[in-house]
């Protein structure tokens, strides 16, 4: 028994057992880590005498971490402002409060599973450090006591996202917003329907997740929306895959193209190559055609390989985790003149202005910018400040960090070595990288195959660094601090005159010295030299 | 009108609530500082908030109950502190029993969210 997953960009962090299920838990990597290249242009910021009468000076559709962002900081600077937020259940029925993704089905809730899944690996662990359980054989994983954990977390987080926006005064209006015009949304709520005017408008409403065409998807598919409140337990991108895997559950992760697609192939194929040492399973280069429901209520899977030949099998859940669609066709931006980009709908906004100059957009729903919380949330705060706080500071979106929340976390920040070498030239770009050993490992005789580091940087002097790419445990902690490091010109030179703090895995960053185009063997010899 | 109820110190409250009859109906319970010999909580933003509550509490669902509880001293306030169910933190605190929602100190003296609380739909 085994369930299937279908993912572009997926995490697989574990695979888990529960009542005679197997699980598997992916975690679907929307974040594809791009780079973008600023072009400089100035804020443009228009006073409007249309709409003087409006009843609002910013209206922000979309609950979600960009939107509140902004409409926190607007209220803060004296704007009168109201946030429209409203969940259109999941084809399962999974529905969730104000916040957004991040809070209710993204960040937060995968987080907390993976770090369950940490603790599974933990409990191992500390056998050999001389911890003794009574019943060792016992020791398991209830799911239900974690899903409840969690969804009462994020309930108090709704629940203090609603105190703060009353705090702050800006209305929340439970609603379904949609355009009617330039100036004038419309709210669908229980209480009926409600037009709402504004000088400014900021569309926030983020994304949902993927189905493929395929009979069966959207009757019998879970994403990324139902997997942390399932009643039982999951299978599930490669994050997802992941923590189940951790959680004792069977996971198979089938993927159309390569995992992470968009991130540094190096390090993904890394990524993939220890979740499958830790039990999930790849299909790679494989498209799903249909999903069966079997009397006996698990579902057949059918799908076909790169030389299109047919296969199928049985899993008890499938999930897709395949990215998300911005949810502007449902809000009617055609109504207000708003243009989506080429992918038909996703914004292309210029320092957040759409074509139509009152009209703004933050979050998942831009073009071509990282999907990220931290994201969403700077632009919409600095935003703000333009708009109400005479502030002409815009949102840098180069050197964003993220991490993989695989089991063994992947962290980056900057170039991928694929897009260093595309942009300057091989020749141009040099590659320092190492294998290193956890003290931590060694004791428990973890894998250490698998942990790996890079430092992307411009081959001419000191050696700019352009990307740090790391895999290991605590990756997100990290590499946080080496983000702010290149937004201060990191150089090679720099990072190799940092004194590192021993025995950490971080200070492996500021021992490296060995290049890919020496050909040396990046394998430490030894700890303490 | 919201049934009130009172009591005093860690122990009682346990008891109160396990046996307060409230199937389907919600529970609010206000955690304050106990009252001098004057009448008054000791602690002054409990007095403060006070009268918010007592106002506010008008909007609240009729048929809700409101459990008014006097702390006592800093030993009972560490036992309503380690109790998972009540994770009392700070004076007042007024939580919607069984339920995420809760206000902690200065926000009970806000009408605008003990109104949030008190009327709050899931």
């Amino acid at each position: 028994m085994a369930a299937v997953f279908c993912f572009t960009n997926v995490i697989i962090r574990s695979v888990c057992r529960h009542h005679n299920k197997n699980f598997l838990i992916c975690q679907s990597v929307n974040n594809q880590l791009r780079s973008f290249s600023n072009s400089i242009r100035k804020s443009i910021v228009k006073p409007l005498s249309s709409n003087g009468d409006a009843e609002y000076d910013l209206v922000v559709i979309g609950g979600g971490s960009g939107g509140l962002s902004a409409a926190k900081e607007a209220s803060n600077l004296g704007a009168k402002v109201a946030v429209l937020d409203y969940v259109t259940p999941s084809p399962q029925g999974t529905k969730w409060g104000l916040g957004g993704t991040c809070v209710n089905v993204g960040c937060i809730p995968k987080k907390l599973m993976h770090q369950a899944a940490l603790l599974g690996e933990a409990i191992e662990d500390s056998k050999s450090y001389g911890w003794q359980f009574p019943d060792p054989e016992n020791i398991h994983h209830d799911w239900e006591t974690l899903k409840d954990a969690v969804q009462a977390h994020i309930k108090s987080v709704n629940w203090v996202t609603r105190v703060e926006l009353r705090d702050k005064k800006v209305e929340y209006v439970n609603g379904l917003g949609k355009f009617i015009d330039p100036y004038t949304i419309q709210a669908q709520t229980k209480q009926g329907e409600r037009k709402l005017t504004s000088k400014y408008f900021l569309i926030a409403c983020g994304g949902r997740p993927r189905y493929p065409d395929i009979p069966g998807a959207l009757e019998y598919g879970i994403t990324s929306d139902d997997v942390f409140s399932l009643q039982c337990p999951p299978d599930i991108g490669l994050e997802c895959a992941g923590f189940l895997r951790g959680l004792g559950y069977d996971a198979t992760v089938m993927v159309r193209s390569v995992p992470l697609r968009g991130f540094d192939q190096q390090m993904a194929n890394i990524v993939a190559a220890e979740m499958e040492e830790k039990g999930v399973k790849f299909l790679e280069k494989c498209i799903p055609k249909a999903v069966e429901k079997q009397p006996d209520g698990k579902l057949k899977v059918s799908w076909t390989n790169e030389n299109n030949e047919e296969f199928s099998d049985i899993y008890d859940n499938i999930l897709f985790a395949m990215g998300r669609r911005a949810l502007t066709r449902e809000m009617d931006v055609a109504a207000a003149g708003v243009k989506v980009a080429g992918d038909g709908e996703k914004i292309d906004a210029v320092n957040e202005q759409t074509n139509v100059p009152h009209i703004y957009a933050v979050g998942d729903v831009l073009y071509k910018k990282p999907e990220l919380t931290p994201v969403a949330i700077v632009a919409g705060r600095l935003l703000a400040r333009r708009l109400f706080g005479n502030s002409s500071l815009n949102m840098d979106y180069d050197n964003v960090a993220t991490t993989i929340f695989t089991p063994l976390e992947y962290g980056c920040v900057g170039l991928s070595e694929e897009t260093a070498n595309k942009r300057y030239g091989p020749d141009n770009i040099e590659i320092y990288h190492a294998y290193y050993k956890p003290t931590e490992f060694f004791i428990p005789q973890k894998n250490i195959k698998n942990c790996y580091l890079k430092v992307v940087a411009l081959r001419e002097g000191d050696q700019k660094v352009l990307g740090m790419h790391f895999i290991g445990p605590q990756a997100g902690e990290v590499i946080q601090g080496f983000a702010a490091a290149i937004k201060c010109n990191l150089t090679v030179n720099i990072l190799m005159n940092t004194v590192g703090i021993h025995p950490t895995i971080a200070e492996e960053f500021t021992r490296i010295n060995i290049t890919k185009r020496s050909g040396k063997d990046p394998n430490p010899a030894s700890c303490c030299s | 009108m919201v049934k009130k109820h009172h009591v005093e110190g860690y122990e009682n409250f346990c008891k109160f609530i396990k046996e307060l009859d409230s199937e389907g109906q919600v529970v609010y319970v206000y955690f304050c500082g106990s009252k001098l010999e004057n009448g008054e909580s000791w602690c002054d933003d409990c007095q403060r908030a006070k009268p918010v509550i007592q106002k506010e509490l008008e909007n609240a669902d009729p048929n809700a109950h409101f459990v008014y509880v006097e702390v006592g001293g800093k030993i009972l306030i560490a036992l309503f502190r380690k109790d998972p169910k009540t994770k009392l933190l700070v004076l007042p605190t007024i939580i919607k029993w069984k339920c995420p929602q809760r206000l902690e100190g200065d926000q009970c003296e806000k009408p605008e969210l003990v109104n949030l609380l008190f009327t709050e739909e899931d």
